[in-house]
C-alpha cells in the first residue's frame, strides 16, 4: 500500500485518509492531524446554527439562577446581601473557582473562600463548610481605613466597591477587614476583593458564586440595613467568627449550623505568621525614636537648670524622622500615588499618621537647624514637632487598634511605642553628652541612663508575659516565631546591661563604647519587637480551612 | 474600547480620584452573548462547544469558549440532563491543567536503567517500543508483555489499546486502573443480575423519597451528583452508612457510622429485621427473583445482637434503618468506593442489591441499586478495554463471542485470546514470579496510586522494559519509565466517555497539544504500524470510525448502541444512554425540538422496569456467603484502622493533573495530614497541627495531624492523593474482584515534639522524625510553588 499523505485542509478526522505502512510517513500525518481542531469548527458550526442568538442575550443559566436574584432593587434603608443557606453547602468549593474563572481573575486569585466549623469531641458534633466572600458591611471597616478614599459603599445598593485605580496599595485595608476580604494582588501592586458581580447584576445576571453553586447555596437578597443592625447587636452572624458589631455585616447566615455557638473554626489551632511588614516596622521604630527625642529636648529645654546643646539630638531626631518617613512609602504599592493619603484624613488612621509625621519630621528639621543659628523660634518650632509627633504616635496606636485584633489593642501597644520612644531616645541623649560634655551634666546622663535601664526591664518584662498569650491572640506561645523571641530577649538584655553599666560604673571613654553597643542593641530590639508585633498577630478572620 | 481624553483638569482630578482606569477596566464584563455568562476580553466566547469533563464520572458537559477555535475558557453547559449548568472546581479549571511546564512534549528514552530520560524522535521511540517488546517475547514468550491502562481515556481508544494489545502484539494480559474503582460493581451486578449493567438514571436522585448511600460521599467525590439530590422535591430521607462523618453523612437525615468492614454484617442484619417484619415485596421476589428462600434461613443468623457487636451499629439505629427503609415508595441504594474497595466488596454490593430486590425497590423511578462509578470512562472501560472481558462485555473462554468478534474486526479468530486477562495484581505478582517482563503503562500512575506502595515500586524497577504514556512526565510513574510516550490529553482530542448512567458523551479537541504529544489514539495506531500488525486496524482511523466498529460491537448485547448514529446525535440529545437499538433512537428522536429540557426529560432511561434480568431465566440472584475477617486487624502493636479516601472535591486521584492549577492548589492542604478524632488525640498528646509519625506493618510517614470530628476513636483517614499514603496500605483483595482493599490498614502513631507546643518556653525540643519517616506534598509534580507561600507576600 502506498501512502498518499492527505492536504491539511481535509485532515477532520472523519474524512482522514486510510493509513499509510510507512510509519515515519504516518508520523508526520498524525502529527499534522493533531494540531488541527477542524473537529471544532464542525460542532461549533453545528452550536452557533442552533443557537439562536437574538433571543440569547440573557444566559441560559438563568432559568436556575432567577430566583435566587432579589425581586426588586433596594428602597430607602435597604441594601442588597449575600444569603447562605448553610444546610446546602456541601464544601464542593466550586464557588470560590467559578469566581475565580467567570470573572477572569489571575492564577489562584478568588474573591471567594469555603471555610470549615467543626463540632465538639464525637460525630454528634457535625461538621458545616461556609462559603464566605465580602459582607458589603454596613460600616465598613475597609472603607473606613482606607486612606485614598478608594472605597465606596453604593448609595442604592450598598455593595462595598473597591476602586482598583485609586488604592496605591497600602494594604491597610486587609488588615481592617475582620474577615479577611480584600486580598493584596503583589504583582497588581494593589488590592481587589468582591464587588457582588455589580457588573452582572447591573443586567440581571447573578453573581458567578450564585450561579455556580450546585446546591443553590447562595442568593442574592434585599435587606433592611435596620435587620443587620439588630444581627449584629445580638450577636448572631456564625458561630466562631468575629464580633459583627465591628463592621456590621450584611451577608445572612441562614440553617442548622448558625445556632450552634459550640461549632468552633476548622482553623482553630493551624494560624501560621503573619507578613513581617518590614518597611512599617522601620516607620513605627525610626519615628518613635525621633519623636522621642524631640520630645526629651523639648522636656530639656523647659527645664531651666539644663544647659545642653540641642542641635545634635534634634538632627538625629531629623534623620530617624526622614528615614522613616522614606521606608514607609517602600510598603506602598504604588508610592507614585503617596500624595493620596491625605484624603482619608476625616475617617482614616493611616491618613492621621500620615499627616501627623508629615508635619512633624519638617518641624523637626527645622528645630535642628533653628538652633544650630541659635534662632528664638527654636522652641515653638520643637513645640510643633514634639506635639505632632505625639499625635502621629497616637495615630499609630489606633491604626492598629481599629483592626480589633486582641494582639493590637491601644493599650498594649502604647506602652510599647512608647517604651521605644523613651528607652531608644534617653539612651541616645545620654550617648550625645557621654561624647560631648559630660561633666556639666553627668547627674542629667546618669539620670537617663535609669530611664533607658528601665526601659530595657520594661520591654523584657512585657516580652515575657507575651509568651503566655492565649493562641487565639498571638503565636507568642507556640513555636513558629520562637528564633525571633529568642534574638528580641537576647538583645533587650544587652540593652538593659549597657544601660546599668553606664548608671553605676564611673565615667570613662568606654562608657561610651557601652552605650553606642547598648543603642545599637536596643535598636535592634525594637525592629524585632515589630517584626513579632506583625508576625505573631493573629487576625480576626472567617472560620478557615486545615492549613498544613 | 476607546476612551476619549480628558481635559488637563480632569486629569488632574483623576490623579486624586481614579474610579475607571485600566486597572478597572481590566475586570470590565462583556456582555453576556451565546447564552454564556459575561466575560473580560479575554475570555470573551467566539463560539462555543461542548465536551464532557474528563475527570470523574458524572460526565457533566462544559462549553468550551473558544477565540480563533482555541478555548480560552469553559463554563459548565446548561442544557445537558446530567450537570444542569454546574461544575466542580475540577470541571471548572479542566483547561488550565493542560498548560504546565512538565507535559511531555516529545518521546523520551533512556540508554540504560541509571541513564537519566533523553529526548528522542518518534520513529527511534518506535523503533525501540517494538524491538525491546519483542526481545522480551522471544525471551520468555509472547504473554510476557502486558499493559495497564485506565479510566480516563475515552473508549475508542480503549477498545484500540485493548485489540492491539491482545489481538495484534499477542498480549494476554491487560488490565485497567478501573480495577481500584469498579471491579467489585461488575462482577456483583454480572452474578447478580447477569450483566454489569447500573440500572439507574440521575433523575432517579431526585425522583426517591429514601437514599441510601453506603460507602459513598458524594458531597466530595461527586460534587454533581449531590447537586441532584439537593433538587429533589420529595424532602427525602437521606440515610448514609459510613464510619466517617463525611460532608455526605453530616447533610444526612440518618448517620450510620458503622465500623470499617462491619457493613456486610450491618446489611445482612437489615435484610434480616426487613423479613422478619415481612417488610419485602414477596410477589416481586417471587416473579423476578431466585435463591430468596436460601437468603432468608441465611439471614436469619443476623440478629440485631450480632450487628451490634460486629458492626458497632446498635438496635435502635437498626430499627430506625429499617423502618425509613420500609417507609419509602422509591427507595435507591447508591455505592461507591467504601463497598467497592474491600477484601469482600463483591458480596457486600450483592447485600445491597438483595436489599432493593427483596423491597421490590428495582426498575421504577428513584429506585435502584445503584453502584456510583469512579472515573469518567470507567463505564466504558467495562465494556470495551478488551481487559477481563472481551468486546462489548463479552466473554474471552466462549468461542461464540470469539467468532463474533473476529467477524466484525475482520481478524483471525486465532488472534483472539481464549483466556481472560490476569488482574491488575496478578499482573504484578506475574512481574515477582517471572512471567511478566515487559510493561506498558497508559494514562495511570501505578507507582503512587497502587496498594502496598514500596512493594509495586520494586516490582516496576524489576521489569526488563517498562514503557509510560502520559501527558506529564513528572508522574511518579513516567520517572521510572526506560521510554515515555508524550500524549494528548482530554481538550486536546475526540472520543466518548460513558457516565455512571450508562450515558455516552462526546469529548473534542479545542487546544492544540503541546509539542510531538499525540492523542492516545494516534500514538496506538503508530505502534500498530511499527509493531507490524497495523494490516489489522487500517481501518481504525479515527475515534469516529472506531465508534462505529463499537456499535457493531454491541448490537444484540444488553449494550447495544446501533441506534446512536455518531457524536452530533450525542451533542444533540444531551448524551445517550445504553442500550440505544434503533427502535430506542426513534423514540428519542421523536418530534421533540433540539436542546430543550422535553428532549433531556425523554433522555432519562432505567433498566429492568419490566422486571427481566440479563440471566438466561431473566431472574435476578440472591448472591451471599459468610463475611471475612479482614486480613490485617488492629491489634495492641498497630492500634489504629487507616481508612483512606478523597480528601477534597479540588483533588482527582494522584494529582498529576489537579496539582497544576493554582487556584485548585488554593483549596486543599499542600502537606499530607492524618485525620484523628480528639480522644485519641488528647491520649496520645496530640495537638492540632502537630507533625506524627504513622507506621504501617511496611513503612513508616511523618503526616500532619488534623484533629477533626469525622473519624471515630480508634480510626484515622489520610487522604489518598498525597504520594505517601500508600506506603502504609496492606494489600489485600475482594477475591473475585480482585480489588484492593485500600481501607482497612493498621497503623499505629507516634506523635512528635509535643513539648514545644505546650510549654510556653520557646526552646523546642529537636523536630527532626526518627526512623526512615519522610513527609511528603499534595502534588506529583516538582515545579509547585505552594499557596501559602504566595499568601505571604502581603
Amino acid at each position: 500500500m502506498t501512502l498518499t499523505l492527505s492536504e491539511p485542509d481535509s485532515l477532520s478526522s472523519t474524512k482522514a485518509t486510510t493509513s499509510s505502512a510507512h510509519p515515519a510517513d504516518l508520523i508526520s500525518q498524525l502529527l499534522r492531524e493533531q494540531s488541527c481542531l477542524t473537529a471544532v469548527d464542525e460542532f461549533s458550526e453545528w452550536m452557533s446554527s442552533h443557537t439562536d442568538t437574538a433571543t440569547h442575550t440573557e444566559p441560559e443559566q438563568a432559568k436556575y439562577y432567577r430566583h435566587l436574584l432579589p425581586q426588586h432593587m433596594p428602597r430607602a434603608g435597604q441594601q442588597l446581601a449575600f444569603e447562605v443557606d448553610l444546610d446546602r453547602c456541601s464544601g464542593c468549593k466550586a464557588c470560590v473557582v467559578a469566581c475565580h474563572s467567570l470573572n477572569g481573575l489571575d492564577e489562584g486569585e478568588s474573591f471567594r473562600d469555603v471555610g470549615l466549623l467543626l463540632g465538639a469531641k464525637d460525630q454528634s458534633g457535625g461538621l458545616q463548610h461556609v462559603t464566605t466572600a465580602c459582607h458589603h458591611c454596613v460600616e465598613p471597616g475597609c472603607l473606613s481605613a482606607c486612606p485614598v478614599n478608594a472605597y465606596e459603599k453604593d448609595p442604592v445598593t450598598g455593595i462595598v466597591r473597591h476602586l482598583d485605580d485609586q488604592c496605591f496599595g497600602c494594604q491597610y485595608c486587609t488588615l481592617a477587614c475582620p474577615y479577611e476580604v480584600p486580598k493584596f494582588h503583589a504583582a497588581k501592586a494593589i488590592v481587589r476583593k468582591c464587588d457582588m458581580c455589580s457588573q452582572r447584576l447591573a443586567v440581571g445576571e447573578a453573581p458567578a458564586c450564585v450561579q455556580a453553586c450546585p446546591h443553590q447555596a447562595i442568593s442574592i437578597r434585599t435587606i433592611d440595613v435596620a435587620s443587620a443592625w439588630m444581627a449584629a447587636e445580638s450577636l448572631t452572624f456564625l458561630p466562631d467568627s468575629p464580633n459583627p458589631q465591628i463592621t456590621v455585616p450584611t451577608t445572612r447566615y441562614i440553617g442548622r449550623a448558625t445556632t450552634r455557638s459550640e461549632l468552633r473554626a476548622g482553623s482553630y489551632a493551624a494560624s501560621a505568621p503573619e507578613p513581617a511588614h518590614v518597611p512599617l516596622g522601620l516607620l513605627l521604630v525610626f519615628s518613635q525614636w525621633s519623636v522621642g527625642l524631640t520630645v526629651m529636648v523639648w522636656l530639656l529645654q523647659s527645664v531651666p537648670a539644663i544647659r545642653m546643646n540641642s542641635t545634635t539630638p534634634l538632627t538625629i531626631a531629623f534623620v530617624t524622622g526622614a528615614f522613616a518617613a522614606i521606608t514607609s512609602t517602600l510598603h506602598l504599592g504604588r508610592p507614585q500615588y503617596a500624595f493620596r493619603a491625605v484624603l482619608g484624613i476625616s475617617h482614616s488612621w493611616l491618613s492621621r499618621e500620615i499627616v501627623a509625621f508629615g508635619f512633624c519630621i519638617p518641624m523637626t528639621g527645622a528645630a535642628a537647624g533653628l538652633s544650630a543659628i541659635d534662632s528664638p523660634l527654636m522652641f515653638l518650632s520643637l513645640t510643633a514637632a514634639a506635639i505632632s509627633g505625639l499625635l502621629g504616635i497616637a495615630a499609630s496606636v489606633m491604626i492598629y487598634h481599629v483592626t480589633h485584633r486582641p494582639f493590637w489593642n491601644a493599650k498594649r501597644s502604647a506602652v510599647s511605642f512608647l517604651l521605644t520612644s523613651a528607652g531608644l531616645s534617653s539612651l541616645t541623649v545620654c550617648l550625645t553628652l557621654l561624647t560631648t560634655d559630660v561633666t556639666s551634666e553627668i547627674i542629667l546622663m546618669r539620670a537617663l541612663a535609669g530611664i533607658a535601664f528601665g526601659c530595657g526591664l520594661m520591654r523584657l518584662t512585657l516580652l515575657h508575659r507575651a509568651l503566655s498569650d492565649r493562641p487565639n491572640v498571638s503565636l507568642m506561645s507556640g513555636y513558629q516565631l520562637r528564633d525571633v523571641i529568642r534574638d528580641q530577649a537576647l538583645l533587650g538584655t544587652v540593652f538593659a546591661v549597657a544601660c546599668g553599666a553606664i548608671l553605676l560604673w564611673p565615667v570613662s571613654d568606654a562608657a561610651g563604647l557601652v552605650a553606642g553597643v547598648g543603642l545599637a542593641a536596643g535598636l535592634v530590639c525594637e525592629l524585632t519587637e515589630r517584626s513579632l508585633f506583625f508576625r505573631a498577630v493573629v487576625p480576626l478572620r472567617m472560620p478557615g480551612v486545615v492549613r498544613t | 474600547m476607546s476612551t476619549p481624553i480628558p481635559s488637563i483638569p480632569g486629569r488632574l482630578l483623576r490623579l486624586l480620584h481614579d474610579s475607571s482606569g485600566p486597572l478597572t477596566r481590566e475586570l470590565l464584563l462583556n456582555p453576556a452573548t451565546l447564552g454564556l455568562p459575561g466575560r473580560v476580553d479575554s475570555h470573551r466566547p467566539e463560539s462555543v462547544v461542548k465536551s464532557v469533563c474528563g475527570f470523574c464520572s458524572t460526565g457533566c458537559s462544559l462549553s468550551i469558549h473558544l477565540q480563533d477555535g482555541q478555548a480560552v475558557s469553559l463554563s459548565p453547559t446548561t442544557q445537558y440532563p446530567v450537570n444542569l449548568g454546574m461544575a466542580c472546581p475540577k470541571g471548572w479549571q479542566a483547561l488550565d491543567v493542560l498548560d504546565a511546564p512538565d507535559r511531555a512534549t516529545v518521546p523520551l528514552m533512556r540508554t540504560h536503567r541509571h541513564a537519566p530520560l533523553q529526548p528522542v524522535s518518534w520513529e527511534r521511540a518506535l523503533q525501540t517500543f517494538c524491538e525491546r517488546f519483542q526481545d522480551v517475547q522471544k525471551r520468555y514468550g509472547r504473554e510476557s508483555i502486558a499493559f495497564l491502562s485506565t479510566g480516563q481515556i475515552p473508549t475508542e481508544e480503549m477498545a484500540l489499546l485493548g485489540s492491539l494489545a491482545k489481538f495484534g502484539m499477542g498480549m494476554r494480559h491487560g488490565d485497567g486502573n478501573t480495577r481500584q474503582c469498579m471491579a467489585t460493581s461488575v462482577v456483583a451486578y454480572k452474578e447478580s443480575l447477569g450483566f454489569d449493567a447500573p440500572p439507574f438514571t440521575y433523575a432517579d436522585f431526585e425522583e426517591s423519597d429514601v437514599l441510601v448511600f453506603v460507602g459513598a460521599n458524594p458531597c466530595i467525590a461527586h460534587p454533581i451528583l449531590w447537586e441532584r439530590v439537593t433538587r429533589n422535591p420529595h424532602n427525602p430521607n437521606i440515610i448514609v452508612i459510613d464510619p466517617r462523618l463525611t460532608e455526605t453523612a453530616a447533610q444526612a437525615t440518618l448517620h450510620v457510622p458503622v465500623r470499617p468492614k462491619g457493613d456486610l454484617v450491618l446489611l445482612y442484619g437489615l435484610a434480616n429485621l426487613l423479613i422478619a417484619r415481612s417488610w419485602i415485596d414477596r410477589d416481586y421476589i417471587d416473579r423476578h427473583c431466585r435463591d430468596f428462600d436460601e437468603f432468608a434461613k441465611f439471614v436469619a443468623s443476623y440478629t440485631p445482637e450480632v450487628v451490634a457487636d460486629r458492626a458497632d451499629v446498635s438496635s435502635e439505629m437498626l430499627t430506625a434503618l429499617a423502618e425509613r427503609i420500609h417507609s419509602g415508595q422509591r427507595v435507591s441504594f447508591w455505592w461507591t468506593m467504601g463497598v467497592n474497595q474491600s477484601h469482600e466488596g463483591v458480596r457486600t454490593a450483592q447485600a445491597i442489591i438483595n436489599l432493593a430486590l427483596m423491597t421490590g425497590n428495582m426498575g421504577r423511578p428513584g429506585t435502584g441499586a445503584n453502584s456510583i462509578t469512579g472515573q469518567c470512562n470507567a463505564m466504558g472501560s467495562r465494556l470495551f478495554s478488551n481487559t477481563a472481558s472481551l468486546l462489548g462485555g463479552r466473554d474471552f473462554t466462549n468461542a461464540t463471542h470469539r467468532r463474533e468478534v473476529a467477524e466484525i474486526l475482520n481478524i483471525p479468530e486465532d488472534n483472539i485470546p481464549t483466556q481472560p486477562s490476569w488482574a491488575y495484581n496478578e499482573i504484578l505478582d506475574g512481574i515477582r514470579s517471572g512471567n511478566i517482563h515487559g510493561l506498558w503503562i497508559i494514562a495511570t500512575n501505578t507507582a503512587h496510586s497502587w496498594i502496598q506502595q514500596d512493594d509495586v515500586r520494586e516490582l516496576l524497577a524489576r521489569l526488563d522494559f517498562l514503557v509510560v504514556q502520559d501527558m506529564y512526565h513528572s508522574t511518579e510513574t513516567a520517572t521510572l519509565a526506560d521510554l515515555i510516550f508524550p500524549a494528548a490529553g482530554w481538550g486536546e482530542k475526540s472520543g466518548t466517555f460513558i457516565n455512571s448512567e450508562r450515558r455516552y458523551g462526546v469529548i473534542r479537541p479545542v487546544k492544540t497539544a503541546p509539542g510531538q504529544a499525540l492523542s492516545d489514539f494516534r500514538i496506538f495506531r503508530l505502534v500498530a504500524e511499527a509493531w507490524g500488525c497495523g494490516h489489522l486496524f487500517r481501518d481504525w482511523i479515527s475515534p469516529e470510525a472506531a465508534f462505529q466498529k463499537l456499535k457493531q460491537l454491541s448490537e444484540g448485547r444488553p449494550c447495544d448502541i446501533t441506534g446512536i448514529a455518531d457524536f452530533c446525535m450525542l451533542d444533540r440529545l444531551g448524551g445517550v444512554q445504553w442500550p440505544c437499538t434503533r427502535q430506542d433512537a426513534e423514540q428519542l428522536n421523536h418530534h421533540r425540538p433540539d436542546g430543550t429540557d422535553a428532549v433531556f426529560a425523554a433522555n432519562q432511561r432505567r433498566l429492568f422496569s419490566d422486571g427481566h434480568f440479563f440471566h438466561a431465566d431473566s431472574r435476578a440472584r440472591f448472591v451471599f456467603e459468610d463475611p471475612r475477617p479482614v486480613s490485617e486487624p488492629v491489634n495492641a502493636e498497630y492500634p489504629f484502622t487507616l481508612l483512606t479516601g478523597r480528601g477534597t472535591a479540588s483533588q482527582w486521584h494522584t494529582q498529576t493533573r489537579t496539582s497544576k492549577s493554582a487556584i485548585l492548589r488554593k483549596l486543599y492542604p499542600q502537606d499530607a495530614y492524618l485525620e484523628l478524632n480528639q480522644t485519641d488525640a488528647d491520649a496520645l498528646g496530640i495537638l492540632d497541627g502537630d507533625p506524627v509519625e504513622v507506621s504501617s506493618r511496611r513503612a513508616t510517614i511523618l503526616l500532619r495531624v488534623v484533629i477533626t470530628t469525622s473519624v471515630r476513636p480508634g480510626q484515622v483517614f489520610a487522604p489518598m492523593h498525597y504520594e505517601c499514603v500508600n506506603r502504609l496500605t496492606h494489600a489485600s483483595f475482594d477475591p473475585y474482584s480482585r480489588q484492593p482493599s485500600y481501607k482497612a490498614s493498621a497503623v499505629r502513631l507516634r506523635a512528635l515534639h509535643r513539648e514545644g507546643r505546650l510549654s510556653s518556653s520557646p526552646v523546642l525540643t529537636s523536630t527532626t522524625p526518627t526512623s526512615k519517616a519522610i513527609a511528603c506534598k499534595a502534588s506529583a509534580s516538582n515545579a509547585i510553588t505552594s499557596a501559602e507561600s504566595a499568601g505571604g507576600q502581603l
